[in-house]
């Protein structure tokens, strides 16, 4: 289990207060953060990086920028004052939450580094959004956006392969696409599903089963072979997500 | 900076822009867009436009028709009213005003 107040996170803290980030976002990002190694199970540091260069990360991600979808443009108009609100669900039904909240005005802006959906709410009579999601490589984004947008939808995030847009519910309905009484910010940032946590449930189990199947059947008598395979297996995936992180930092 | 000042400028005048672009006959929300880029606007995305449509179309300037089309989804179009032509006569002529005194200090400020 990690909590905020692992050594990890008091350093992160410290260094994105001394990048002049609000104490307020600080505290909300770090929290996130822990509250998601806690459930994965997993290293900081293996999931984020040095705290120094994530500090960095999160700060250039955070500096109000007006239009920060990647390889878009300028946005032409400047938002109004607005709330945000940072969360993540896992992928068997982050469509329903998106819709859920995009009903009470939440607009994606982007998705982090970390797989967070980071989202804006103006003030006055929010736009209602809906939200899709598409499988595309990266060669084929830009031809799935160009197939959509006839239609309103908007590009507004990459999570490896899955792509996701958005529309303002106006497209369809008009007037009726505004909210006229928002409700309070969600206080909650993690949404879970019940296959997830079926998913990884499953996942160890199959994992203990094979190391115990491994245990009383591995006949060529190479242990370090088989801890080889997990470890580099474990190596590829750290990479990838390091990879990710990188180019994330790059664009 | 200079992206920052040109979408102030661009907030203050989009509505008479979409009531403009609506002079030529019936647009939807993706073609106004085009048509606002193709004439140099910048992108306007649906954030922005949507919120100037529905208050167009809340004061009367613009009406709206949702249209079933014969493959997707259907399409909401907007056409300019009389009210909205007026507006746009009489807003744009203030705005072509404001725009030449303008020009005109920006042009005797940059020459001298």
């Amino acid at each position: 289990m990690t909590n905020p107040d692992h050594p990890y996170f008091a350093e992160l803290r410290e260094r994105l207060h001394g990048l002049g980030l609000p104490a307020a976002e600080v505290a909300r990002t770090v929290d996130d953060l822990a509250a998601f190694t806690a459930e994965s199970g997993s290293d900081p540091v293996r999931e984020f990086g040095v705290p120094e260069e994530f500090a960095a990360q999160l700060a250039r991600s955070g500096e109000g920028d007006p239009d920060p979808e990647p390889g878009s443009g300028p946005r032409a108009v400047p938002p109004e004052a607005a709330e945000t609100w940072t969360w993540r669900a896992d992928a068997f039904h982050e469509r329903e939450v998106l819709n859920r909240y995009g009903d009470e005005g939440w607009e994606v802006e982007r998705v982090d580094a970390v797989g967070r959906f980071v989202s804006r709410r103006d003030g006055d009579h929010p736009l209602r959004w809906e939200y899709r999601r598409e499988i595309a490589a990266p060669r084929t984004r830009a031809a799935v956006a160009e197939r959509l947008a006839p239609d309103g939808w908007e590009p507004c995030g990459t999570w490896f392969h899955f792509e996701y847009f958005k529309r303002p519910k106006a497209v369809m309905l008009g007037l009726e696409g505004e909210v006229d009484l928002p409700p309070e910010v969600p206080a909650r940032r993690t949404f879970l599903s019940g296959r997830f946590h079926l998913f990884i449930a499953s996942y160890i189990a199959f994992l203990v089963l094979l190391t115990v199947a491994w245990a009383f059947l591995a006949l060529d008598g190479s242990p370090l072979a088989v801890l080889g395979g997990f470890l580099g297996g474990a190596a590829v995936g750290a990479g990838l997500l390091g990879l990710r992180m990188w180019r994330e930092r790059a664009r | 900076m200079s992206a920052d000042r040109r979408a102030s400028w661009l907030k203050g005048v989009l509505d008479l822009l979409v009531l403009a672009g609506l002079t030529a006959g019936e647009s939807y929300g993706y073609e106004i867009a085009k048509t606002l880029a193709r004439a140099g606007l910048g992108e306007i995305k649906g954030g922005t436009l949507y919120p100037v449509l529905n208050r167009l179309e809340a004061a009367g300037l613009v009406s709206a028709e949702f249209r079933v089309a014969d493959r997707g989804p259907g399409r909401r179009y907007y056409h300019l009213t009389d009210a909205g032509r007026a507006t746009l006569a009489e807003q744009g002529g203030l705005w072509l005003e404001f725009d030449e005194s303008v020009r005109k200090m920006l042009t005797e400020g940059v020459e001298r």
